[in-house]
């Protein structure tokens, strides 16, 4: 499918309250029912809030958990990506992005860098993931990345070998170093982040971060979609609860890429080579 | 001051940051159920950016002003907390505290002005937090970033509130937000004041000014300098060790009581939950 009709529910999600966030994603399903969209993304952790510490092992639930089946179904035709706490099989407990798609979870992807600097405080409480999953869409092969993942340059980089085409990116991200100019530090970076996956990795890239407070964090929102040429299709507002629906046309990508053929130059086993190289130089260090 | 100093800019771009707090103050009211917020009005610049900041998050009706002064208090002080609360058209409350701290300490003499001024702030907070029972009204605090890391303020008196959106912003980020936000010149532009005994004024009594100190604390708690690059631009070194040590002093001050751990879930050590925790599911 060349066309995707993107909706996009940039939420609060009430902290520890499935119950009451898996009503919110029902909601956000008939309404985007309603505007015929092909998929509907979430915010990180929109099962559960981010700061669940303490309540991660009454948040968790596993992949075939009988609710996100539910949710499928309601979805019918119209896939979904969410956030989730993912109660794996041996036990630990994963920051996931989960794509529902027909009948239940299609893939899902574990958040691969978990900050815990300052004021995060993730790997306390989750397991990082060990595995960039990619996965086949109508729009092609498609990745998901969990919040700070998308400031980590090396990960478009396997995008990239994986062929992926459409890149879906869910975030907590918290407002903080507001500037003279009226920049803000957290915005900034993962404007960077996007920008530079979309435009040097020729990717079409859907960027949902959530609203809301939780203690002092407050959540800023402004999720947007970026073309491979760095154009914003659509904008959402700054801190405020807001749906949107978005046309993406994914020829855009191969158009991108025809322009800008750097693709063809990426070299991996040149880059694996220097990689180990570096690493063993690092390891053998006295 | 020297220039590599001066020219150290905590500006803050005021439609951002009060956008930002605005968010803030109407999400903690929604997340928590209130819709009144209640908290002490001095008649100083603090306060006065906490009731403009309230008012135009929740609307002037749902915020109540308590002006407490005691018997040392400025009579000009309860008269710029007058013209705050007009200006931002909120409700202001007079409930003078004199005669309760007068009570308090009885025929003791030779009290010392800690103790009063501790005694003060602590009244203050019982009427605060009696009138949020009272008319479920959330308390507001107003001590800046400044005080909190010098610990300025006293603990479990003016420290005490529900939320503080005061609390991330130095003196003087304090003073350019209040400015652009309408507070009287008069207010924002008097000399700082715990009030506490005539002629008392923050500076004076600190022995250097905000805008030095706010300038040190950004480089020392925001940007992590070594003491040795704050020395190479120019802090003097007494000035610096001055600073570090109100800080490490005062940092009970910042924390809960110390538990001493015995179980294997112990509340203020590894019993994490967040403030907007909704309980265990049932």
């Amino acid at each position: 499918m060349k066309r995707l009709r993107l909706a996009i529910d940039q939420m609060a999600p009430a902290l520890g309250d499935l119950d009451a966030n898996f009503k919110k994603h029902s909601d956000a399903i008939r309404w985007a029912k309603s505007e015929k969209a092909d998929l509907l993304v979430f915010p990180e952790l929109s099962l559960t809030g981010y700061l669940v510490r303490g309540m991660v092992h009454h948040v968790a639930i596993e992949r075939s958990d009988r609710r996100l089946l539910d949710l499928s179904k309601q979805a019918g035709d119209m896939a979904l990506v969410l956030g989730v706490v993912e109660k794996a099989e041996d036990g630990q407990f994963f920051n996931s992005a989960a794509y529902l798609a027909g009948s239940g979870v299609h893939a899902i992807q574990r958040k691969l860098f978990l900050p815990n600097y300052g004021m995060f405080e993730e790997r306390r409480f989750f397991a990082p993931g060990d595995r960039l999953e990619t996965f086949d869409t109508p729009w092609g092969k498609s990745g998901m990345l969990i919040c700070f993942d998308l400031l980590h340059p090396a990960i478009g980089y396997l995008l990239e070998q994986a062929g992926v085409r459409l890149l879906i990116s869910i975030s907590a991200s918290p407002a903080r170093g507001i500037t003279a100019d009226g920049d803000m530090a957290g915005e900034m970076a993962f404007r960077l982040g996007q920008e530079t996956f979309a435009r040097l990795l020729g990717l079409m890239t859907i960027y949902v971060n959530r609203v809301g407070t939780e203690e002092g964090l407050t959540f800023w929102g402004g999720s947007q979609v970026m073309d491979p040429a760095g154009k914003v299709i659509c904008e959402l507002p700054m801190y405020e609860e807001a749906r949107v629906i978005c046309e993406i046309d994914m020829e855009s990508v191969s158009r991108a890429r025809s322009l800008f053929p750097h693709l063809k130059e990426s070299r991996p086993e040149f880059i694996l080579q220097e990689l180990q190289r570096i690493r063993q130089s690092q390891i053998s260090k006295p | 001051m020297n220039d590599d100093i001066a020219n150290i800019d905590l500006s803050l771009d005021p439609p951002t940051t009060v956008g930002l707090l605005t968010t803030f103050i109407c999400n903690q009211f929604e997340s928590k159920g209130f819709k009144d917020a209640v908290l002490g009005v001095s008649g100083g610049v603090d306060s006065a950016l906490g009731v403009a900041l309230l008012a135009n998050a929740l609307g002037p009706d749902h915020v109540t002003g308590l002006a407490m002064p005691a018997k040392q208090s400025d009579p000009q002080s309860l008269r710029d907390a007058r013209l705050v609360a007009s200006t931002f058209g909120i409700k202001l409350i007079e409930q003078p505290i004199g005669g309760l701290i007068s009570n308090f300490f009885g025929r003791e003499k030779n009290i010392d002005r800690v103790r009063i001024g501790n005694a003060a702030a602590r009244f203050r907070m019982i009427r605060l937090f009696d009138y949020s029972q009272k008319h479920r009204a959330l308390v507001i605090g107003t001590s800046n970033k400044t005080e909190l890391l010098l610990g300025y303020g006293t603990w479990f008196g003016d420290l005490a509130s529900a939320i503080n959106p005061l609390g991330d912003l130095y003196k003087t980020q304090v003073w350019d937000l209040a400015d652009w936000l309408g507070v009287p010149e008069e207010v924002v532009y008097k000399a700082p004041t715990a009030d506490l005994w005539k002629g008392q004024t923050d500076e004076g009594e600190l022995g250097f000014t905000y805008a030095e100190v706010d300038r040190l604390l950004s480089l020392l708690v925001d940007r992590d300098y070594s003491i040795d690059s704050l020395r190479e631009l120019g802090f003097k070194p007494a000035f610096i060790k001055r600073v570090l040590d109100m800080i490490a002093r005062s940092q009970f001050k910042r924390s809960l009581p110390t538990i001493p751990k015995l179980s294997m879930k112990t509340v203020g050590i590894d019993f994490h939950f967040a403030r907007e925790w909704a309980g265990r599911p049932q």
